[in-house]
C-alpha cells in the first residue's frame, strides 16, 4: 500500500451568500487508498458534494476554501495553480461523475464530440479518440452508434453511461460519484452498480461515492464516511460501520437500513439538519441526539480514534 | 444529412409562406396597385397611338377611340376587369415578373426613364450595404461585448453594458442620425475643423451617374469606393451606436443563463481550457437563444429604424427612395410605394429566412420539435 | 379565488412583490421616471387648452412668435446677447378716440430685436385705428414712424415699405448713413442700432416707446380693448421656437399624453393578441395548435413598419389607427414565447395530474397556466410600449398617422423639412428624440425591474 493515493486533510469551505456565512464544511479529514472506494454518506445540504467539488477545484463563485489540504499522490493540489491543475489532474488523474448528469451533457454537440475533447486536447489523434470512445462506451454496455446521437435523444441512464464511460476512458486513478443513481429507476440503477464494480475491478479504479442511500454505499464501500452538518460523525471501514455503528446519528441511519433493497425515507431522527449559517453550538448533532449530555451543548468533540481504527466524533466515546 | 433534409424542408416551408404574405399584401394593395397598372397602360397607349399617328395620321376623334380600344383591351388582358381575386392574382404576377410601372415623379429620383424597377433595383445595393453590413458587424461586436459582460458578472464593466443595452433599444435610431449630422457635420463645419462629414447622400454627387446605372463598376473604382466609405461613416457609426447595445444585452442575458448550467462546470471538469469552455459551451448553446430574442424587436429596430435612417442621411437605398415617394413629391407616387414595399418585404423575409435557417442549423433541439 | 392580500404571483405575494421592486435601484429610477412622465402628462392635459391642436396648426396664432428662436436660458450661456420676447400690455376701456401709451424697456443686448407687434384685441372688422410710435433712444435721437393703419388683430410693423423709409431716413439725417434694409427683413433692429464709426452697432440702453393710438371712427372711440405692444426676441420661452414660430415647449409637452396612452393601449392590444393565442397553441395542441403557429409564423414575417407605411400613406391613417394595425402586425414574437411557455407547463401540470387523478382542462388553465403566464405578460406590456412609440414616431416623422396635435415625431418631420438640421437649430432637433428616448427608456427600466420577479433565476 503506501502512500495512499489520497489525502484529506481538515477540509473547510464556507459559502457566502446574501443571508450570510454558510460554513458548509469543518474539518474534514479521510484517507483514500488505490482501488478503494470511500462512500461520503449524509443527508442533503450535509456537505457531500461540496467535498466533492472542492477536490476537483470547480467550486462555486462564493465559495472558498478556508482551510486543508488535499494531498493527492503526495501533492497539495490545493496549492497548485488553476492551469497545473488543469492540465495535470482534471481528467487525467481525477474524474468526476457530477449529481444531475442529466444535464451535464452539451445539447448542442453530439456525444462524441463531447467524448474525445478531453482526449485530443491531450495529443490524442481524432481518429483514435473516437475509437477509445467507441471502446468506453461499450464497457458501459453501450452501442457504438451512441457517438452520433446528440443528449436529448438518450434517456437519463443512457446519458449517466455516457458520463461514465468519458470518466473511465481517461484511465483515471479517482472518480468521484455524486449521487449517480438518484435520478434513475431501481432497474437501472442496478445496472449501473453492477458496471461500477466491474470497472473498478478491471481498471483499478478508486472512488469516492456520494450518497444518501446507505443500502446503496454498502454495496460498494470499503470505507464509510459518515458527514454530518459539514463535519465528520464517523469514518471507518464500512463492515465496522455497517455491523456496529458507533455515532448516535450514524445509529440512527443503520436503523432505516433494509434487508430488502427498499429506499426508506429517514424519519425516525427528530429534527431537522440545522442552519450552517448559524450552527447549534457544540456538537451539531446534539439538538437531535437521543445521548445527548451537558458537555454536547457546550464543546465541540474532537475526532476519537477507536482501538477497531475507526475514529468517532461523539463525547459519548471520550 | 437529415439535418440537409431539415433545411431543405424549412426553406420550403418559409417560401411558402412569403408566397401567402405576397398574396395577402397583394391583396390588400391590389387597389391602388390596379390603378397603377392602369396609369401605365394609359401612359403606354398614349405613346403608341402618338406613334402610330405618325404613320397613319388620324383626326383627333378617331385617335381617341384607338385608344380607347386599346386600352379596353389591355385592361382585359391584364384582368383589371375581372373580379377581386383574379385580380390579386394578376398584381401578384405583375410583382413576380417586375412589371412595376413607372413613377408619377420620375424627376425625384434622378432616373430619366422613371422605370420603377430602375428605381428600386438602383436602390437596392445601397440599402444591402448599409443594413447588411450594419447588423452583422453591430452583431458581431454586441454580442463579444455581452459575453464579456456576462463572465465579468458585477463588475463595472458588466453594469456599464447592461444599462447601455437596455437603453439602446429605446433609442430611435434616425434621431441619433440626425444628431451626428448635426454634431459631425454641421458643427465640425461651424468651427472649421479640417476634418468634416458630409451631410448625407451615398457618394459625392458626380458619382452619382455611376451609382445609379453600373453600381458594379463603382466597386471597382477606387475612387468612388473611396467617397463611398467616406460617407458610410456617420451612418455605420448610427447604426453601431443603436445597436450594438441591443445585441449585447441579450447575449450577456442568454449566457448569465447558461454559465449557471451544470454542463459549463461539467466541461470545466473535464479539464477543457477556459477558451474551449466559453466557445464550445457557452456560446454554441446560446447562439440560438440570442438569435431568438432578437424576434421580438425585428418588426420595430431592425427594419423600421434603418429605413428611416437612409433618409435621414439621405442615403442612396430602399428608405430613402420610400421617403421621396411619400414626402418629397406632390402626391403620394403609389408605383414607386408599393414596389418599394414589395422589395423591403422581400429583403426582410430574407432577414429572417436566414435568421431562422440559422438558429435550425444551430440548435439540434429545434430540429427534434420541428422536425 | 383567494383573497387579494393572499394573491400569489410566481410565488410572492403583492406586498413582497412591491418591496422588491421598491428596493432595487432599478426599481427607484423607474419609478422616478414615471413620476416625471405622469406629470408632465397631467400637466400638459391641465395646462393646454382643448382645442390646442387646432391652434399649433394656426399660423396665424403664433405670427407675434419669434421664429427659429432658441430658447431664452441660452442668454444666460452666452453672456445675455440676445434680446428675448418683451410684451407690454394694457387695458383700455374709454369712448375717447385716442389713447397714449408709454413704455419703457431696457436694451441691453447686442443682437437686439428683430420686429415690432401692435396687437389689439378685440378686434373686428368694422373698426380701424391709425397708430403712431415715437421712440426716444438712449442717445437723445427719437425716431418716429406711422402713421400705420391697424386694421386686423396682429399688425406688423416692421416690414412696411413706410416704415423702412422713416428708419432709412432717421439714419441719413441724424448720421448721414446710407441704410439698406435687405428685402423682406424687418427694419425694426435698426431703431435699435447705431452708428459708430462707419459701422452699425447695437445701441444700449434704456429706450422709451409711446404709443399713440386714434380710432378711425371718432364717433365709435376706443372701446374696450387690451392693446400690447411686442418686440419679437431672438430667444423664446424654454424650448426656443420653430420656422411657424410654434412655442416648442408647449409642442414638446403635449406629446406626453399622447405617447402614453398610444403607447399603452397598444401593448395592452397586441400582449392579448400574443396571449389568446400562445395559450390557445401551447395548451390545445393538435390541429389549432398547427394552425396557429403557421399564423404566428406568417405574422412575424410580415415587417410591420413598411407595410403600416403603405397603410398609412393609401388609408391616411391617424394616430390611434395606426396603433391598432400596428398592434395586430405584431404580436407573434410574443405569441411564441408564450405558447413554449404553455407547453412546458401543460407537460409540468400533466404529470402532477397523473399522480393526482384528473381534472378538466379549464382548472388546469385557469390555476395552473394563468397565474405562471400573468408576471411574463405584465414584462411583455411593458417592453411592449417602447416599440409602438419608436415605430409610430417613425411614422410622424414621415408626417403619416399623424393626429390634429403636435407630435414629437411629427415636429422631426418639419425640422427636417425645413432644414432646421443645416442650420444648426439643435433647440428644434434635439428635444423631441430626447423626450421619445425618456419614455421608451421609462418602461425598458421598469422592465428591467420587473425581470428578477418574473424570471426568478435572476435574483440574486
Amino acid at each position: 500500500m503506501g502512500v495512499p493515493l489520497l489525502e484529506v486533510r481538515n477540509l473547510s469551505v464556507n459559502y457566502t451568500t446574501m443571508r450570510g456565512v454558510v460554513k458548509a464544511l469543518d474539518r474534514v479529514s479521510f484517507d483514500l487508498d488505490e482501488n478503494e472506494t470511500i462512500a461520503v454518506v449524509g443527508e442533503t445540504g450535509s456537505g457531500k458534494s461540496t467535498i466533492a467539488k472542492a477536490i476537483v477545484r470547480v467550486l462555486e463563485e462564493n465559495a472558498r476554501i478556508t482551510g486543508g489540504e488535499v494531498i493527492f499522490e503526495g501533492v497539495d493540489v490545493l496549492k497548485l495553480s488553476e492551469e497545473e491543475f488543469r492540465r495535470s489532474y482534471r481528467w487525467v488523474k481525477v474524474a468526476m461523475v457530477p449529481q444531475g448528469s442529466m444535464n451535464s451533457l452539451n445539447p448542442v454537440l453530439r456525444v462524441v464530440d463531447q467524448m474525445i475533447e478531453p482526449l485530443v486536447l491531450r495529443g490524442v489523434p481524432k481518429v483514435d479518440a473516437i475509437k477509445i470512445a467507441g471502446e468506453a462506451l461499450e464497457s458501459v454496455g453501450l452501442p457504438k452508434d451512441t457517438l452520433n446521437r446528440y443528449p436529448h435523444q438518450l434517456s437519463g441512464g443512457m446519458k449517466q453511461r455516457v458520463i461514465i464511460a468519458m470518466a473511465i476512458q481517461a484511465r483515471p486513478k479517482l472518480v468521484i460519484l455524486d449521487e449517480p443513481t438518484s435520478a434513475l429507476d431501481v432497474m437501472t440503477q442496478a445496472n449501473i452498480m453492477n458496471l461500477l464494480k466491474r470497472l473498478k475491478r478491471e481498471f483499478k479504479l478508486s472512488y469516492i461515492f456520494i450518497t444518501h442511500d446507505l443500502a446503496l454505499a454498502s454495496e460498494l464501500a470499503d470505507k464509510v464516511l459518515v458527514l454530518y452538518a459539514g463535519r465528520v460523525a464517523e469514518l471507518g471501514s464500512a463492515d465496522l460501520v455497517y455491523t456496529d455503528p458507533k455515532h448516535p446519528y450514524t445509529q440512527g441511519l443503520m436503523t432505516s437500513v433494509p434487508t430488502l433493497r427498499e429506499d426508506k425515507k429517514l424519519s425516525f431522527i427528530p429534527g431537522e439538519v440545522p442552519s450552517l449559517i448559524n450552527p447549534p453550538s457544540g456538537c451539531r448533532f446534539h439538538p437531535r441526539c437521543p445521548y445527548v449530555m451537558d458537555i454536547c451543548r457546550r464543546e465541540d468533540p474532537p475526532m476519537i480514534n477507536l482501538k477497531d481504527g475507526r475514529k468517532v466524533a461523539c463525547w459519548l466515546y471520550h | 444529412m437529415s439535418m440537409l433534409r431539415g433545411i431543405a424542408l424549412r426553406i420550403i416551408n418559409l417560401t411558402v409562406i412569403l408566397l401567402v404574405v405576397l398574396i395577402v399584401i397583394a391583396a390588400v394593395l391590389s387597389g391602388p396597385a390596379s390603378q397603377v397598372l392602369k396609369d401605365t397602360i394609359q401612359r403606354e397607349t398614349s405613346e403608341m397611338v402618338t406613334t402610330i399617328m405618325l404613320h397613319h395620321p388620324m383626326t383627333p376623334a378617331q385617335a381617341e377611340q384607338l385608344k380607347q380600344t386599346i386600352i379596353k383591351q389591355l385592361e382585359n388582358a391584364y384582368g383589371l376587369n375581372k373580379p377581386v381575386y383574379i385580380r390579386v392574382f394578376y398584381v401578384l404576377f405583375n410583382i413576380l415578373s417586375f412589371n412595376w410601372g413607372f413613377s408619377y415623379y420620375p424627376d425625384a429620383y434622378g432616373v430619366p426613364s422613371g422605370s420603377v424597377v430602375s428605381i428600386i433595383m438602383s436602390a437596392l445595393p445601397g440599402t444591402i450595404i448599409l443594413d447588411t453590413l450594419g447588423i452583422l458587424l453591430s452583431a458581431l461586436i454586441g454580442i463579444e461585448l455581452g459575453l464579456r459582460a456576462a463572465l465579468k458578472y458585477g463588475s463595472l464593466y458588466d453594469r456599464a453594458i447592461t444599462y447601455y443595452g437596455a437603453v439602446d433599444s429605446g433609442i430611435p435610431q434616425w434621431w441619433v442620425g440626425i444628431l451626428m449630422i448635426l454634431v459631425f457635420a454641421v458643427y465640425l463645419r461651424l468651427i472649421h475643423s479640417p476634418i468634416v462629414f458630409p451631410y448625407g447622400g451615398i457618394v459625392d454627387p458626380q458619382y452619382y451617374n455611376v451609382w445609379l446605372y453600373d453600381t458594379a463598376k463603382a466597386f471597382i473604382n477606387p475612387k468612388i469606393l473611396a467617397s463611398l466609405l467616406y460617407h458610410m461613416v456617420l451612418p455605420m457609426l448610427t447604426v453601431f451606436i443603436v445597436n450594438i447595445g441591443g445585441w449585447a444585452y441579450f447575449a450577456r442575458s442568454v449566457v448569465l443563463n447558461i454559465i449557471r448550467e451544470d454542463y459549463v462546470t461539467f466541461a470545466r471538469v473535464k479539464g477543457l481550457p477556459q477558451g474551449q469552455v466559453v466557445s464550445r459551451y457557452i456560446m454554441r448553446p446560446a447562439m440560438p437563444a440570442i438569435l431568438t430574442s432578437i424576434f421580438i424587436s425585428i418588426p420595430f429596430i431592425i427594419f423600421g429604424g434603418f429605413l428611416l435612417t437612409e433618409a435621414v442621411f439621405q442615403w442612396w437605398g430602399l428608405g430613402y427612395v420610400l421617403n421621396i415617394a411619400i414626402v418629397g413629391v406632390p402626391t403620394p407616387d403609389m408605383p414607386v410605394i408599393l414596389a418599394d414595399t414589395y422589395m423591403s418585404t422581400l429583403l426582410y423575409i430574407v432577414l429572417v429566412f436566414i435568421l431562422e435557417i440559422l438558429i435550425y442549423y444551430i440548435d439540434p433541439r429545434i430540429r427534434e420539435s420541428q422536425g | 379565488m383567494a383573497k387579494v392580500s393572499e394573491l400569489r404571483i410566481a410565488g410572492m405575494t403583492l406586498g413582497e412583490i412591491t418591496k422588491i421592486y421598491v428596493s432595487s435601484t432599478l426599481g427607484k429610477v423607474s419609478i422616478a421616471l414615471f413620476v416625471i412622465l405622469i406629470g408632465a402628462s397631467i400637466y400638459a392635459a391641465v395646462t393646454l387648452p382643448p382645442n390646442f391642436g387646432s391652434l399649433w396648426n394656426n399660423p396665424l396664432y403664433w405670427q407675434i412668435y419669434p421664429k427659429d428662436a432658441p430658447p431664452a436660458w441660452v442668454n444666460y450661456l452666452s453672456g445675455n446677447g440676445y434680446a428675448p420676447q418683451v410684451m407690454f400690455g394694457r387695458e383700455v376701456s374709454t369712448q375717447g378716440s385716442t389713447v397714449r401709451f408709454s413704455f419703457e424697456v431696457d436694451n441691453e443686448y447686442s443682437v437686439p430685436w428683430r420686429d415690432l407687434y401692435i396687437v389689439i384685441k378685440p378686434m373686428s372688422g368694422s373698426s380701424t385705428f391709425t397708430a403712431y410710435l415715437s421712440i426716444r433712444r438712449p442717445d437723445g435721437y427719437v425716431i418716429t414712424i406711422g402713421p400705420l393703419l391697424i386694421s386686423s388683430m396682429y399688425t406688423e410693423v416692421g416690414t412696411t415699405q413706410q416704415v423702412e423709409s422713416q428708419v432709412i431716413q432717421f439714419y441719413l439725417a441724424k448720421y448721414g448713413y446710407m441704410l439698406t434694409v435687405p428685402q423682406g427683413l424687418s427694419a425694426v433692429p435698426y431703431i435699435f442700432s447705431t452708428v459708430s464709426s462707419g459701422s452699425l452697432k447695437p445701441l444700449k440702453g434704456i429706450y422709451v416707446i409711446n404709443l399713440t393710438l386714434i380710432a378711425n371712427n371718432p364717433s365709435k372711440g376706443i372701446g374696450n380693448r387690451l392693446i400690447s405692444l411686442v418686440l419679437e426676441g431672438n430667444v423664446y420661452g424654454l424650448m426656443g421656437t420653430d420656422a411657424v414660430g410654434h412655442d416648442l415647449w408647449l409642442g414638446l409637452l403635449a406629446g406626453f399624453p399622447l405617447s402614453l396612452e398610444v403607447g399603452v393601449v397598444y401593448a395592452l392590444i397586441s400582449t392579448a393578441i400574443a396571449i389568446a393565442v400562445g395559450l390557445a397553441a401551447g395548451f390545445m395542441g393538435g390541429v389549432v395548435d398547427e394552425v396557429l403557429t403557421r399564423l404566428t409564423d406568417f405574422v412575424i414575417l410580415i415587417p410591420a413598419f413598411v407595410i403600416l407605411v403603405v397603410l398609412s400613406v393609401l388609408l391616411r391613417l391617424n394616430i390611434w389607427q395606426a396603433m391598432l394595425y400596428l398592434a395586430i402586425l405584431s404580436w407573434g414574437g410574443a405569441a411564441r414565447i408564450i405558447r413554449s411557455i404553455t407547453m412546458q407547463i401543460r407537460t409540468a401540470a400533466y404529470i402532477e395530474l397523473a399522480k393526482v387523478g384528473g381534472a378538466s382542462n379549464l382548472w388546469i388553465l385557469r390555476n395552473h397556466a394563468l397565474p405562471q403566464i400573468l408576471p411574463y405578460a405584465l414584462y411583455l406590456i411593458v417592453v411592449g410600449v417602447p416599440g409602438a412609440i419608436l415605430t409610430l414616431a417613425g411614422l410622424n416623422f414621415l408626417n403619416l398617422a399623424g393626429a390634429n396635435y403636435p407630435t414629437w415625431g411629427n415636429i422631426l418631420y418639419y425640422a427636417e423639412q425645413y432644414g432646421a438640421l443645416e442650420s444648426g437649430m439643435w433647440w428644434w432637433v434635439v428635444p423631441p428624440g430626447l423626450l421619445i428616448v425618456l419614455v421608451a427608456v421609462t418602461f425598458i427600466v421598469t422592465a428591467l425591474a420587473i425581470e428578477p420577479i418574473v424570471n426568478p433565476r435572476l435574483r440574486r
